[in-house]
C-alpha cells in the first residue's frame, strides 16, 4: 500500500502532539520511524491505523482518503510494543483471530497458521498458552499474527524494545527478510538509530511532532538537514568559522569550499578527526569503548570529540594530559549557515 | 483517548434516565418538607416543619438517637474492618479462606442480621443464657438490656456484624495490593513490616477507608430495618419516625416526614460532598493514566 | 515470626467464630420445638416449622420465585447498565465525566427511606407504584453503584489496548468488545454480579413502600414472623433463603474460577 500523509495534526487530551506531520511510504518499502520517546512517533501510527482522530491534514492509501474509515477496515496492523496478545486465547487462537473473523475455513486456516510458526521460527508452538511464553517468543506470535491479518500496511510499534541485544537484531534480520520475501510494506518505529539505519530503505527522524528528515540512511547519515538531525545519529564536533572566496576557515584550519560568504558552522563526526603528531591540543579524557575509543581534546576550537580503533589508540601512545595536534577530514564536514550573524 | 463525541453519552444513557429518576425522588423529598404540597394546596414553602423538627422532643431524640447509632457502628466497623485488613494483609493470608468467610455477613440481608441479633442479645438469647451458665446472672431480667433499649446497643452490635466485612471487602484488595509492593519498597528501605504498614500503606488507604466509613454512616442513618425491629419504642430512629407520620392518615403529617427526611439529606450531603471530594481524587487519577499515550 | 503468625490465626479464628455462631445458633432454631432458659441446648426438636413453612409450598415458591427473579432481574440491569457506565467512565473523556462519576455514587449518600418517601408520588404518577417492575427500578438504583464501582475497576485495570489491537486485525468495535473484552472481563461481571443480587436481595424498606405488598419478596414475608416472635418460623424462612443466595454465590464463583483457568473461552473450538 502507498501511504502519503500531509499536514497531519493530532491532539491528545487537548494538547497538540503532531504539528503538521508530511510523509510519505512507497507501495513495498521499509521505512524507519526514528525518534526519542514522546516525540509524537506511536501517535502517528495510531492515527494512521485510526485508532485517534485527527485534528486536521489527511492520511491517504492508494490515493484514497482513509477520513472516516474505522481501523478495522484500513488493512494497516500494528504490532505494539507491549505487544497486546489475547491472554486467555492460544498461540494458534491469537496468530488465527483475524482468520476467524473473516471466516476462513478451518483447514485453511490451521495450515496458514502452521506456516506462519514456521515463518517466525516457533513450529509447534500453536497449542500453547501466551502466559507459557518468553519475551522472545511473544514477540514472534505479535508478529505472526500481525502478518496473519494480511496487513497493506504492518506498523511496529518498537516491538522488540524489551529484548537483549542479540535477540533484538534476530528480530530485526526476521522482519527484514519477511519483508522483503512478502514485499509488505512497513513502517517501523524505533529510538535506536542503529536499528533504523540498518533495516530501513528510508529513516524518517521525527521531534517534538514534526518529521525533520526524511531520507535514504546515507542521505540522512552523510546529509543532515540541520544540526539536530546531525546530533541525533551520534556525536558531531561543531567548528564555528567563516565562508570567504570559495575557502572556508575554522580552528582546524582553512579548506576550499564552494560556500556562499558568511558564518558557517562545520559539523565534523568524532571519526572524522584525526590525532596527528603536534602540539595545538591537549587529551583530557579517554573513553576506552572496547572496539573503539573516544578521546576528548582541548585546544583552540574548543572541546573536540575523537574516534579511533582501538587498535589505533595503542599505536598513538597517547594518554591523558598528552599533546597532540589535530586534523578534519574537509570532504566529510557538513556546513549549517548561522542565522543573523552574517 | 478515543473522543467520538456522542459514544460516552450513549452508554451513560440509561444511567442518566434511571439519575433523573432519582433525582425526581430526592427533589420531590425536598420539596415536600418545604411544605410544599400542591396536591393538598400547599404551594407557600416554609421552614416550619423543620423548625418543629428541631423543637419537637420525640423529633429531636430520634435525629439524636440516629446520629449516635449510626456514628457508633460506623466507627467501630471501620475501626473493626481495618483491623482485620492489617491482620489478614501483615500475616500474608489476604488471600486465605478466611476471607471468603470473613466476607460471608455481606450475603446476609439486614431483617435475617436482626433474626440472628434477636437469637443471641434477647434476654433469653444465647449470651444470656451463657451469662448464666458462669453464674454471672441468675434471671432473665438481669441482663442487660440489649435490645428494644433507649440507647440501641443491640442495633449497633447488629451494624457491626453486618458491616464490618463491607469494610474489608471495600479496603482488603487496595490494601494487599500497595503492601505488596510499596509496602515491600519501604521495608526494604529498613523500615519494620508494622511501621511500613502504618506510614506507608495505611495513609494511602486512607480515602477508601474514609470513603467505606461514609458510605456506612449514611447507609446506617437511613436505612429502616434493625432500629424498626431491634429498637425501643421510644426514642425512635429518624427513618422509623419519619415513615411513621409519612402513612398517617392525615395527609398533612406527611411534610413532618419530609422535614425529617430532611435532616437526613442534610446529613448525607455533607458526607456526599465529603465522598465526592474523595471521588474526585479518583477521576484526577484516572486523567492521569487516561494521558498515558 | 511463627509467634505472630499463631496469634494474627487466634485472632482470625475468634473473627470467624464471631460471624459463624449466629448463624448456627439460627440453623439450631430451624428444628427447635423448647428451648427453655437457661439451657444452653434445646431440649425438644421438632420438623414441625419447617414443615408449617413446606405446607404453604404454594406460598414459598412463589416468595422464591419472586423473590430471586427480581433479584436475578436487577443484577443483569446492574451489570448492563454498570458495564455501560464504566465504559464511558474510563474509557472516555468528555464534558461532565465529573458530574458522571458523582452520580455513579450518588445513592451511596442518600439512604433508602429519604429516596422510597420522595419517589413515590413520581412512582404513582409513572404507574410504577406497587408494581414488579416498579421495585426492580428502585432495587436498580441502589444495586447501580456497587457494580458501577466494580466495573469501573475491572474496565480500568484491562483498559483500551487489547480492544485497539482486535480492531487493527480486523474486528468491528462490538466484535473486539466481544472476543476480547468480555471473556477478560467475565470474573468482573460475575463478582458485580453476585454483589448486585445481594444488594436487591436484602432490600426491605423499597419494597415495603413502592411494592406496597403486592411484590412478595423474601424479607416482606419474613418480617411478619420476626415482629411475632416466631422464631422457628422466622429461622425457617432466613434459612431457605440464606441458602439459595449461598447456593447461588458459589454458583457465580464456580463460573468465573472455571472461566479464568480457561483461560476465557475459545472460540473457534
Amino acid at each position: 500500500m502507498e501511504l502519503s500523509i500531509s499536514e497531519l495534526r493530532v491532539c491528545l487530551q487537548g494538547t497538540e502532539i503532531l504539528h503538521g506531520v508530511d510523509l510519505d511510504v512507497a507501495d513495498g518499502e521499509f521505512v524507519a520511524l526514528l525518534g526519542q520517546s514522546g516525540c509524537g512517533k506511536s501517535t502517528l501510527i495510531q492515527s494512521v491505523a485510526g485508532l485517534l482522530d485527527i485534528r486536521s491534514g489527511e492520511i491517504r492509501a492508494d490515493g484514497r482518503s482513509l477520513a472516516g474509515v474505522p481501523p478495522e477496515r484500513r488493512g494497516t496492523v500494528i504490532v505494539f510494543q507491549n505487544l497486546r496478545l489475547f491472554p486467555h486465547m492460544t498461540v494458534f487462537d491469537n496468530i488465527a483471530f483475524s482468520m476467524a473473523l473473516k471466516k476462513r475455513p478451518k483447514a485453511e486456516t490451521a495450515q496458514v497458521v502452521e506456516r506462519l510458526l514456521e515463518d517466525v521460527q516457533l513450529p509447534g508452538y500453536g497449542r500453547r498458552r501466551i502466559r507459557e511464553l518468553s519475551g522472545g517468543q511473544m514477540q514472534r506470535v505479535a508478529l505472526a499474527r500481525a502478518l496473519a491479518a494480511e496487513p497493506r500496511l504492518l506498523l511496529l510499534d518498537e516491538p522488540f524494545s524489551g529484548l537483549n541485544e542479540g535477540l533484538r537484531d534476530e528480530m530485526g534480520r526476521l522482519v527484514k527478510k519477511l519483508h522483503r520475501e512478502k514485499g509488505l510494506t512497513t513502517v517501523l518505529i524505533t529510538h535506536d538509530r542503529q536499528e533504523a539505519l540498518r533495516l530501513a530503505d528510508r529513516v524518517a527522524l521525527m521531534q517534538d511532532g514534526r518529521i525533520l528528515q526524511c531520507g535514504t540512511p546515507e542521505e540522512i547519515f552523510w546529509r543532515p538537514a540541520s544540526r539536530a538531525v546531525a546530533a541525533y545519529f551520534g556525536k558531531i564536533n561543531c567548528l564555528p568559522g567563516r565562508a570567504a572566496g570559495g575557502a572556508f576557515s575554522c580552528a582546524l584550519g582553512t579548506w576550499p569550499c564552494p560556500l556562499e560568504d558568511g558564518a558557517w558552522t562545520a559539523a565534523v563526526r568524532p571519526f572524522d578527526v584525526r590525532a596527528v603528531p603536534g602540539g595545538g591540543y591537549t587529551v583530557t579524557g579517554i573513553d576506552f569503548l572496547g572496539e573503539t575509543a573516544e578521546l576528548t581534546l582541548a585546544g583552540p576550537a574548543g572541546a573536540v570529540t575523537c574516534s579511533v580503533t582501538a587498535g589505533a589508540l595503542a599505536d598513538m601512545g597517547l594518554s591523558v594530559g598528552s599533546r597532540t595536534g589535530l586534523e578534519a577530514d574537509p570532504g566529510r564536514a557538513v556546513y549549517f549557515k548561522e542565522e543573523g550573524t552574517a | 483517548m478515543r473522543a467520538r463525541k456522542a459514544a460516552p453519552y450513549l452508554l451513560l444513557l440509561p444511567h442518566i434516565l434511571l439519575s433523573a429518576l432519582f433525582l425526581a425522588g430526592l427533589a420531590a423529598g425536598i420539596g415536600q418538607s418545604l411544605g410544599l404540597m400542591p396536591a393538598l394546596g400547599l404551594t407557600e414553602p416554609t421552614l416550619d416543619y423543620y423548625r418543629e423538627a428541631f423543637t419537637r422532643p420525640d423529633m429531636v431524640r430520634a435525629v439524636l438517637y440516629s446520629l449516635r447509632t449510626a456514628a457508633v457502628s460506623a466507627l467501630i466497623a471501620t475501626a473493626a474492618g481495618v483491623g482485620i485488613c492489617a491482620v489478614l494483609v501483615l500475616s500474608r493470608r489476604a488471600h486465605d479462606r478466611l476471607v471468603g468467610l470473613v466476607r460471608l455477613p455481606i450475603a446476609v440481608p439486614h431483617v435475617v442480621v436482626a433474626l440472628l441479633t434477636v437469637l443471641l442479645c434477647s434476654q433469653n438469647g444465647l449470651l444470656a443464657r451463657l451469662a448464666c451458665l458462669c453464674g454471672l446472672i441468675d434471671e432473665q431480667s438481669q441482663f442487660p438490656a440489649l435490645l428494644y433499649d433507649g440507647w440501641g446497643v443491640g442495633v449497633i452490635l447488629a451494624y457491626v456484624w453486618k458491616e464490618t466485612p463491607f469494610i474489608v471487602y471495600f479496603v482488603l484488595a487496595l490494601m494487599a495490593n500497595i503492601d505488596g509492593s510499596l509496602g515491600q519498597a519501604a521495608v526494604n528501605l529498613g523500615a519494620g513490616p508494622w511501621r511500613a504498614f502504618r506510614k506507608v500503606t495505611l495513609p494511602l488507604c486512607r480515602d477508601t477507608v474514609l470513603s467505606g466509613f461514609l458510605i456506612i454512616f449514611v447507609f446506617a442513618l437511613g436505612a429502616y430495618e434493625l432500629p424498626f425491629l431491634l429498637g425501643a419504642t421510644a426514642p425512635k430512629a429518624l427513618p422509623v419516625l419519619a415513615y411513621i407520620e409519612y402513612v398517617h392518615p392525615d395527609m398533612r403529617h406527611r411534610p413532618y416526614a419530609m422535614a425529617l427526611n430532611g435532616v437526613v439529606i442534610l446529613i448525607s450531603v455533607l458526607s456526599a460532598l465529603a465522598y465526592y471530594a474523595l471521588m474526585c481524587r479518583k477521576v484526577a487519577a484516572l486523567r492521569e493514566r487516561g494521558g498515558a499515550r | 515470626m511463627r509467634r505472630k503468625r499463631i496469634w494474627s490465626g487466634a485472632l482470625l479464628t475468634a473473627g470467624a467464630a464471631v460471624i459463624l455462631l449466629p448463624m448456627l445458633v439460627m440453623l439450631v432454631w430451624v428444628f427447635t420445638e423448647r428451648w427453655a432458659w437457661p439451657a444452653l441446648w434445646p431440649q425438644t426438636f421438632s420438623l414441625r416449622a419447617v414443615r408449617e413453612v413446606l405446607h404453604r409450598t404454594g406460598q414459598l415458591a412463589g416468595v422464591l420465585a419472586s423473590s430471586v427473579g427480581i433479584s436475578l432481574a436487577v443484577a443483569a440491569l446492574s451489570v448492563l447498565i454498570g458495564l455501560m457506565t464504566a465504559r464511558a467512565i474510563v474509557l472516555y473523556d468528555f464534558p461532565g465525566r465529573g458530574a458522571a462519576v458523582f452520580f455513579t455514587s450518588l445513592p451511596l449518600m442518600v439512604p433508602v427511606t429519604v429516596f422510597a418517601m420522595g419517589v413515590q408520588v413520581t412512582f404513582i404518577r409513572l404507574g410504577l407504584n406497587n408494581t414488579v417492575h416498579g421495585v426492580i427500578i428502585a432495587h436498580l438504583l441502589y444495586s447501580l453503584p456497587y457494580a458501577v464501582y466494580l466495573l469501573t475497576d475491572g474496565t480500568r485495570a484491562l483498559g483500551v489496548g487489547l480492544e485497539e489491537q482486535a480492531r487493527v486485525l480486523g474486528a468491528s468495535g462490538l466484535c473486539a468488545f466481544r472476543k476480547v473484552t468480555l471473556p477478560l472481563l467475565t470474573p468482573v461481571l460475575l463478582a458485580a454480579f453476585s454483589m448486585a443480587y445481594i444488594v436487591s436481595f436484602s432490600q426491605y424498606f423499597l419494597t415495603l413502600l413502592l411494592g406496597g405488598g403486592q411484590v412478595k419478596t423474601f424479607t416482606m414475608v419474613m418480617v411478619p414472623y420476626l415482629q411475632g416472635g416466631e422464631r422457628n418460623i422466622a429461622s425457617v424462612y432466613s434459612a431457605i433463603f440464606l441458602a439459595v443466595t449461598f447456593l447461588l454465590l458459589v454458583l457465580f464463583e464456580k463460573l468465573a474460577r472455571r472461566w479464568m483457568r480457561h483461560g476465557g473461552g475459545n472460540f473457534y473450538g
